[in-house]
């Protein structure tokens, strides 16, 4: 495989896989009916990766550049074994150096230690898998050109900026090839592309001991758009003033962006997740509110939909890790949630219906434009950047100290802020808020620190409840 | 640490000696203007979980990476399809590329630094012990930790054991304690988990053939509250299955601490007097000048420590010492390392310790072979990567405050009205503005010099942020515990640092119990 075939990879084809088959057939005929079913992943990525920094005159240097290429194979294996029945299970990453059968037998083994409640695994899908643009056909027609292009781009902009130093640029395009194979029949292929761009400006003269430091996340080069993103974030850096430290308060009034909304509502909609029931994790069921207290007067309500489809996004998918077609539904509406995410494992273990839902957020605008939310309160602050939000995702409290902000009485901005700890209870903060009404996109690779997040919806909400501040 | 150093997996030899080859395919007749490296990496890793829903796995992870250095750019072709053909013609093509892109060089090349050459004052014992006779380019040189139980013999059996053994007296243990005390109800799960990583690297260069074999070892446990509140315990380190063993304190924690946090009352956000455990000590240090302090954020000018060392100003007072340590194979009264410790780095740099802090003056930073080159500064062992799939960057590796002279029983009786934070959660800095947050999941009170057994959480109720500007943070240090360890390298806890928020890599943080002033608390 070189780094050439990306365009026409067909990874059933893979040349590893007839005999990897064969292997897990032998294995699972050698154990009988404890064998009870097998999975098989074939991955197929290639990323390209600069990493650049910036002269005085806003040039750029690139000091790293990388070409990657990982195509990688892992099982599962699944068993049942003991008496009372158990269900094992085991994942291993496969060296296609090594003797196959080895390895599927050493899974085999591990996957005996394993006793969970059993559970079938599904033999039939529940609709067919619909046709979902996961990649941008611009990266997945030719990576290189695509990532040099984007490289021209940013040039360009950056050569154009006044007033502002750009410190240093990272520019990642990845392209992602996975297939997917059971005994019990279910296959299917799917292909993702995603762009990380990060960037770090300040405003001239130096030195200063300000910076802005932005990411861009998104599936596709329309979207990530780093053109414009690099105008705002050098906006962003030229408007930076003398900073303040805020007040301490209990009660503070606060501006969130659209990916704080993503990170909040995704923690969030978790506790849908009926494999909380089974696991006596906080969570929530149909018919709950997800509200700790009573909505407070004017307060928009969340109306909360997840879309496997949505074109370009994170979360969308043909298949779940089941095996199943992913379904669209709403989950919250008026506050109130309206469906759990039922998928077959847990269906079975709760005797529930499974409903296969899941996706990328889709939440309802509000009414009112960002200036319209700040000029809706007496004081409040837009938060800019968090030094790091850090949201529990059982108690669904938050906090981080406010790495920049911007601090509004009457409508008009007063100072910047920076420093002070913020803190929240998105049960409490969502009893009284205000949506904006400018759609935004936010997309976010699971990896790292952070999961898969998709979200498509007000770019700005007004949070005025909850809020507390430790400063000054 | 007794026990045996462990052997060169002998399954990778075949690899170990195509790289020279590589090597010599991609920059012979080009040494004058390139300067070329071949890194192997790979990762075996085990993994046991026993929870509601128990797992396993086991996974294998192989890559190659192919550097190239010239004229100040760094190349690099990074792959899993590891055939010998395959790799031959990778090299060649790569090669191909990049004589055709610099047909002409502006600067000489790095000249890499041989076996005779290396300054071998301050590389340890451990290290020392391991460079045997007359080393040269050809020499193939092994390094590894000692270990009990060699983690290549490890079982998944044996992990799943110890973890199903750990969550069954820890989950009986627990229900003693709810039955004695009527104002606790009965824990949703307790989750233990072991997992063993044994990352082997090669590294090959015109000048040396080394590898080391790191065996990280893991055991997590988490009580978990029907309101989603919990308390954990983290063992293990850089050595095999033996240090990967819970204490009677660890036992409480998990199952005592984490009933009484459901039942925590919510703290009063403002600035307290505090004392900060290892852990947590170990974060600020870690943020507050360790990121500061890594070279490639001042080459890309994104640093205040830059300018603060140029001018010599001073940071923090008398107490205030951060020490930047990749070797160090023994910490106050355990005989292994934390998971940041290693013999060399990602780049073939072997480790020594780096003061980078000293009573409130900073040094020259920890660097990369880039930062190094572009700032003009001495080259440490930071140059780290995620994996073979990510780009290497100046990370950190053991980052720690320096110990001092009381008993932290002493410490205690020093505060009138505080609190005490041992148990890390998360952290941030932001090394132009020189400001830090160091989570901690509770606070335990201090009242008169004692511990009530009151513990607080967060004023939202969740994790507390601890949070200040890092100069005023670090002039307001009243007194540190002393250490036990003869070369006084006090505890590093097992962690990992996202360098902002990606390219996670295993990183130790630590130091003494620190006595603040105060800290703003939220």
């Amino acid at each position: 495989m070189s780094q050439s075939d990306q365009k026409t990879l067909i990874l059933s084809q893979d040349k590893l896989l007839p005999n990897l088959r064969d292997a897990l057939n032998k294995i699972k005929s050698k154990y009988g009916q404890q064998f009870y079913a097998w999975k098989l992943n074939v991955l197929h990525y290639e990323s390209r990766q600069s990493l650049m920094i910036c002269n005085d005159k806003n040039t750029l240097e690139q000091y790293q550049n990388r070409n990657v290429l990982d195509h990688s194979y892992q099982i599962v294996v699944y068993t049942n074994h003991s008496e009372p029945k158990l269900m094992g299970s085991s994942s291993f990453n496969i060296d296609p150096l090594n003797n196959l059968e080895d390895q599927i037998d050493k899974t085999y083994q591990n996957s005996l230690l394993v006793g969970n409640k059993p559970w079938k695994l599904p033999t039939k899908i529940n609709k067919d898998y619909e046709k979902v643009l996961t990649c941008d056909p611009i990266i997945k027609d030719d990576l290189n050109s695509a990532h040099n292009n984007m490289i021209s781009e940013i040039n360009e902009s950056i050569s154009s900026l006044d007033g502002v130093k750009v410190n240093s640029l990272e520019l990642y395009t990845n392209l992602q090839t996975t297939y997917f194979e059971t005994s019990e029949g279910f296959n299917g292929q799917k292909d993702n592309s995603d762009i990380y761009f990060e960037m770090a400006i300040e405003k001239l003269p130096l030195p200063n001991t300000q910076e802005i430091l932005k990411y861009k996340k998104a599936i596709s080069i329309e979207d990530a758009n780093l053109s414009s993103f690099i105008k705002e974030t050098s906006d962003e850096a030229m408007s930076i003033s003398e900073t303040i430290v805020p007040k301490t308060s209990s009660n503070l009034n606060i501006i969130i962006d659209g990916e704080a909304i993503s990170s909040l509502l995704t923690k969030l909609t978790g506790h849908l997740n009926a494999g909380r029931e089974y696991e006596k994790s906080p969570f929530m069921k149909k018919g709950d509110s997800i509200l700790s207290t009573d909505k407070i007067s004017g307060s928009d309500s969340i109306n909360l939909t997840l879309d496997p489809t949505t074109p370009v996004m994170a979360l969308s998918t043909p298949f779940t890790s089941e095996g199943m077609s992913p379904v669209k539904a709403n989950v919250i509406k008026d506050n109130i949630v309206t469906n759990q995410l039922i998928h077959e494992r847990i269906a079975q273990y709760l005797s529930k219906e499974p409903n296969y839902i899941l996706g990328n957020i889709i939440l309802d605008l509000g009414d009112l434009s960002k200036t319209e939310l700040i000029d809706s309160v007496e004081e409040c602050i837009e938060i800019l950047s968090f030094s790091s939000l850090l949201i529990n995702p059982n108690t669904l409290t938050w906090s981080s100290e406010i790495k920049l902000g911007k601090m509004f009485k009457n409508g008009k901005l007063v100072s910047m802020v920076k420093g002070g700890v913020i803190s929240g209870d998105i049960k409490i903060n969502l009893t009284n808020f205000k949506l904006s009404n400018q759609e935004v996109k936010v997309n976010e690779i699971a990896g790292g620190f952070d999961e898969a997040k998709g979200y498509v919806g007000p770019s700005h909400m007004l949070i005025q409840s909850g809020i507390k501040v430790v400063g000054e | 640490m007794s026990g045996k150093r462990i052997e060169f997996p002998k399954h990778l030899q075949k690899i170990r000696t195509l790289m020279p080859k590589l090597l010599n395919i991609l920059e012979i007749g080009h040494e004058e203007e390139w300067y070329s490296f071949i890194w192997l990496e790979e990762l075996k890793a085990i993994n046991c979980v026993a929870a509601v829903n128990q797992s396993s796995s086991e996974s294998m992870d192989r890559g190659l990476v192919l550097r190239v250095l010239i004229d100040g750019q760094n190349f690099e072709r990074a792959t899993n399809i590891l055939s010998e053909e395959s790799l031959i013609t990778l090299t060649r093509d790569f090669r191909s590329e990049l004589e055709m892109k610099f047909s002409k060089t502006t600067s000489k090349s790095y000249r890499p630094c041989s076996w005779k050459d290396e300054d071998r004052s301050l590389l340890g014992d451990d290290i020392l012990d391991q460079i045997v006779g007359d080393t040269t380019s050809k020499t193939e040189v092994h390094f590894s930790p000692k270990c009990q139980h060699n983690p290549f013999d490890s079982k998944i059996e044996k992990l799943s054991e110890q973890c199903n053994s750990t969550r069954k007296e820890f989950l009986k243990s627990s229900k003693e304690i709810v039955e004695a005390h009527s104002e606790y109800k009965e824990l949703a799960d307790i989750k233990s988990m072991i997992r063993q990583n044994i990352v082997t690297h090669v590294f090959v260069d015109r000048e040396k053939n080394m590898s080391q074999t790191l065996p990280i070892t893991l055991a997590y446990t988490m009580g978990m509250t029907q309101t989603g509140q919990t308390a954990r315990c983290i063992s293990g380190g850089l050595g095999g299955l033996e240090i990967a063993k819970h204490s009677t304190e660890d036992k409480l924690e998990v199952t005592k601490r984490s009933l009484q946090l459901a039942n925590a009352k919510k703290l009063i956000p403002g600035r307290y007097q505090v004392i900060s455990g290892p852990d947590v000590t170990g974060v600020i240090a870690h943020e507050a000048f360790g990121h500061t302090q890594e070279g490639d954020t001042w080459m890309k000018g994104r640093s205040i420590a830059k300018g603060l060392h140029e001018a010599k100003t001073k940071v923090g007072n008398e107490q205030a010492s951060i020490v930047n340590h990749p070797n160090m194979f023994s910490m106050e009264d355990f005989a292994y390392g934390s998971n940041g410790s290693y013999f060399f780095d990602h780049e073939g740099q072997l480790g020594r310790p780096q003061q980078i802090l000293d009573k409130g003056i900073l040094s020259t930073p920890m660097t990369d072979l880039t930062s190094s080159m572009r700032l003009n500064v001495p080259r440490t062992a930071n140059g780290k990567r995620e994996s073979w799939r990510r780009p290497l960057m100046t990370r950190q590796t053991n980052t720690y405050f320096t110990p001092g002279d009381k008993t932290v029983e002493e410490l205690i009786s020093m505060v009138k009205d505080g609190y005490l934070a041992r148990w890390a959660s998360g952290g941030m800095e932001d090394p132009k503005g020189g400001s830090l947050t160091a989570g901690t999941a509770y606070l335990e009170e201090i009242k008169e010099g004692k511990l009530t057994g009151e513990v607080y959480l967060g004023p939202s109720g969740g994790h507390v942020e601890l949070s200040d500007p890092v100069f005023t943070l670090l002039d307001r240090i009243i007194a540190k515990s002393k250490s036990t360890n003869a070369n006084d390298i006090p505890e590093n806890k097992f962690g990992g640092c996202g360098k902002y928020h990606k390219e996670g890599v295993p990183a130790g943080c630590g130091g003494p119990y620190i006595l603040w002033e105060s800290i703003n608390c939220g």
